[in-house]
């Protein structure tokens, strides 16, 4: 068969001007500029900030140390507080992921035309601003606050339970707010898998308890990790939610970082202290890629 | 070897019929093909059957016992769909042992079986792949060896290969056929493909619009339809209108718009009712044939002619008016315009219901 050659067919020479030869190149081009003058240049100013001896007056003095960094690493209690900021952030995960995996499985599987209304209300915690939703909670979580005051009308408890200016008032806030960012990529995920895979399971004998366990739970695994990547990052990096409910138990690396650089006006020490944290965050986020690779064995 | 028995099984989604009155019965070890177009109600049945749905009246047994009301991991099924169904999280061996585990089947001995049935769907030396690391073929025959290791009453294939390309497909069509004779296990074989269900079937229940219209062996449906739906739904065929005259000496005449046509008498239709005529391409001859009191003749031109590689398929115009469709040898082709003679044996002619 002949046919006339089309000039767009692959395989064919044609001169190719500039513009066409570094086409991607300028698709990608105002990300990456974006990315660089609002990401890494600010990060490269954070390294080098962090690195300033800190002064009295003014924001540092002459001349560069690292004793910013040891001052930090070798002190209990920053490192107390990193290690209760992981803590916060791991509960805040395992939260989201128990209640996120049945909410997220219920929906996807649902054909009820209630299904809209419940999709909405997973949403409605990201309609409120931060500081008003964490408002809410003090008026729940305080001492005499709406939670109290119901349990001792009901006669279920006599003193005021302590649910906030704790980790348990954080990591229930922090829930809150970020559990629809567990269940959207596990909607689409629990959307892709085959209703024939469950069928088939079950005719090969398992119940539907079994089911779950062992065909539907390993096959949500790719979007529990990317949920779980999702919310372990912004629970580690919340500002608003800790310091406000959190009290003088609960510091995190977050709160701690804006009372250096506010409060004290100590620049080179706070951005010591970001840089920790962002790293402890990239080491974990890591460590959590790596362990969870092997659920996901064939699934990608 | 079980028997299959499904008894006037009826299921309605909200105001459709799916299954309307289905009955059939399997003997021990047959095979038994659904085949019908999209939408008949086919793969309800067979769902029905493994228990992923409920019908609304009627009732499934195995072996006489009624498991209608029973889940589907109670039932003892083996089930292979369309797409397989393959757990992606799971290597070849690992899916075979998910139904030996549900069944608290020992380690050793479930070894034992998985080693066997892959060998029997020749795939050993795959135990521990992953289906996507399979093409259509090996996942097709892992869903066949995940399906038969749990050594279950009955087997039940939806459409196992309608994935696969035409040449695997026509390759997997003679290995399910040796393989469900070899194992000897009731099947039922859900397909819309009438030469698949020709070939694997030892039966083949023909459904439209929920009902079974007919159902029979492979030669039954295709030389003795009992409709016109079922005659243009297996294989191709000439129908001609006409009313039929029953005779002494065993063949019956249908008077046709091109006079009377000799066909074998179906003792089902009254004598001087409509009646209709079905007569195969393949069975009409080019030429004058061999002369017999039992040949049907017609003198025509040929109108078109398409060549299908091992048959040329004619439209041939009779003087009378009749379009017949006609195969014959690639050997020296007629040409469009020729004229020739055709004929076809009252034998090889049958007569449906109007």
């Amino acid at each position: 068969m002949t046919l006339a050659i089309a000039p767009d067919q692959p395989g064919v020479q044609r001169p190719s001007s500039p513009l066409r030869r570094h086409a991607p190149f300028l698709l990608i081009a105002p990300a990456l500029i974006f990315l660089f003058v609002f990401l890494v240049l600010p990060y490269f100013n954070i390294i080098v900030m962090s690195l300033r001896v800190p002064a009295r007056v003014g924001m540092y003095a002459e001349g560069f140390t690292h004793a910013n960094y040891a001052r930090a690493l070798t002190d209990g209690f920053y490192m107390g507080v990193l290690g209760q900021t992981l803590l916060v952030g791991l509960l805040t995960t395992v939260a989201c992921v128990l209640f996120g995996v049945p909410i997220a499985y219920h929906l996807g599987r649902s054909r009820s035309r209630w299904s809209g209304v419940l999709y909405t209300l997973i949403l409605s915690p990201l309609l409120v601003g931060v500081v008003v939703r964490t408002f809410g909670w003090l008026i729940i979580l305080s001492g005499n606050g709406v939670a109290n005051k119901t349990l001792r009308e009901f006669g279920l408890i006599e003193a005021p339970l302590r649910l906030m200016n704790n980790e348990f008032g954080v990591v229930l806030a922090l829930t809150h707010v970020l559990l629809p960012l567990m269940i959207l990529p596990l909607l689409g995920n629990v959307q892709a898998i085959n209703p024939n895979l469950e069928r088939a399971a079950r005719s090969l004998g398992a119940g539907r308890l079994t089911v779950f366990w062992r065909i539907g739970l390993p096959l949500c695994m790719p979007g529990i990790q990317a949920g779980g990547i999702l919310v372990f990052i912004l629970a580690i990096s919340a500002f608003v939610t800790p310091a406000m409910l959190g009290g003088p138990q609960v510091r995190t690396m977050s709160v701690l970082i804006v009372q250096q650089l506010i409060d004290n006006f100590q620049w080179p020490f706070g951005a010591a202290l970001a840089l920790i944290l962002a790293t402890a965050t990239s080491v974990s986020v890591l460590l959590y890629i790596r362990f969870t690779a092997p659920l996901l064995r064939g699934l990608r | 070897m079980t028997v299959l028995s499904i008894r006037s099984l009826v299921k309605r989604f909200q105001s459709v019929v799916a299954v309307d009155n289905a009955s059939l019965q399997t003997r021990e070890g047959e095979l038994i093909s659904l085949l019908g177009p999209s939408g008949c109600g086919k793969t309800t049945t067979l769902w029905t059957v493994a228990g992923f749905e409920t019908p609304d009246s009627g009732t499934v047994h195995f072996d006489g016992v009624d498991v209608t009301n029973l889940l589907p991991e109670q039932r003892d099924v083996g089930m292979v769909f369309q797409n397989y169904a393959l757990f992606p999280h799971m290597t070849v061996y690992a899916n075979c042992l998910f139904g030996l585990e549900m069944r608290g089947v020992g380690r050793d001995v479930a070894r034992q079986r998985i080693t066997k049935v892959l060998d029997m769907v020749q795939l050993t030396g795959l135990e521990t792949r992953y289906p996507r690391e399979l093409s259509g073929g090996q996942q097709q025959r892992v869903a066949l060896a995940r399906a038969l290791v749990i050594e279950p009453a009955v087997l039940l294939l939806d459409e196992p290969l309608a994935n696969l390309d035409a040449v695997l497909r026509d390759e997997m069509r003679f290995f399910i056929r040796s393989l469900q004779q070899r194992v000897g296990i009731t099947t039922l074989y859900v397909t819309h493909d009438q030469s698949e269900a020709l070939l694997i079937s030892d039966r083949i229940a023909v459904m439209f619009e929920g009902r079974i219209e007919q159902i029979g062996t492979p030669d039954e449906i295709y030389a003795r339809p009992i409709t016109q739906r079922v005659a243009r739904f297996v294989g191709l065929s000439n129908l001609l209108a006409g009313k039929l005259r029953r005779q002494a000496g065993g063949f019956a005449i249908v008077e046709s718009s091109a006079g009377p046509i000799r066909a074998i008498d179906n003792r089902a239709i009254a004598d001087g009712a409509a009646a209709t005529l079905l007569v195969r391409p393949e069975m009409i001859s080019l030429g004058d044939g061999p002369e017999s009191a039992e040949a049907n003749r017609f003198t025509g031109t040929v109108e078109d002619s398409f060549f299908l590689g091992s048959v040329v398929d004619y439209r041939i115009r009779t003087v009378d008016g009749l379009l017949l469709q006609v195969h014959g040898r690639p050997v020296s082709r007629l040409a469009k315009g020729a004229s020739v003679t055709v004929s076809f044996l009252a034998s090889a002619t049958w007569i449906l219901a109007a």
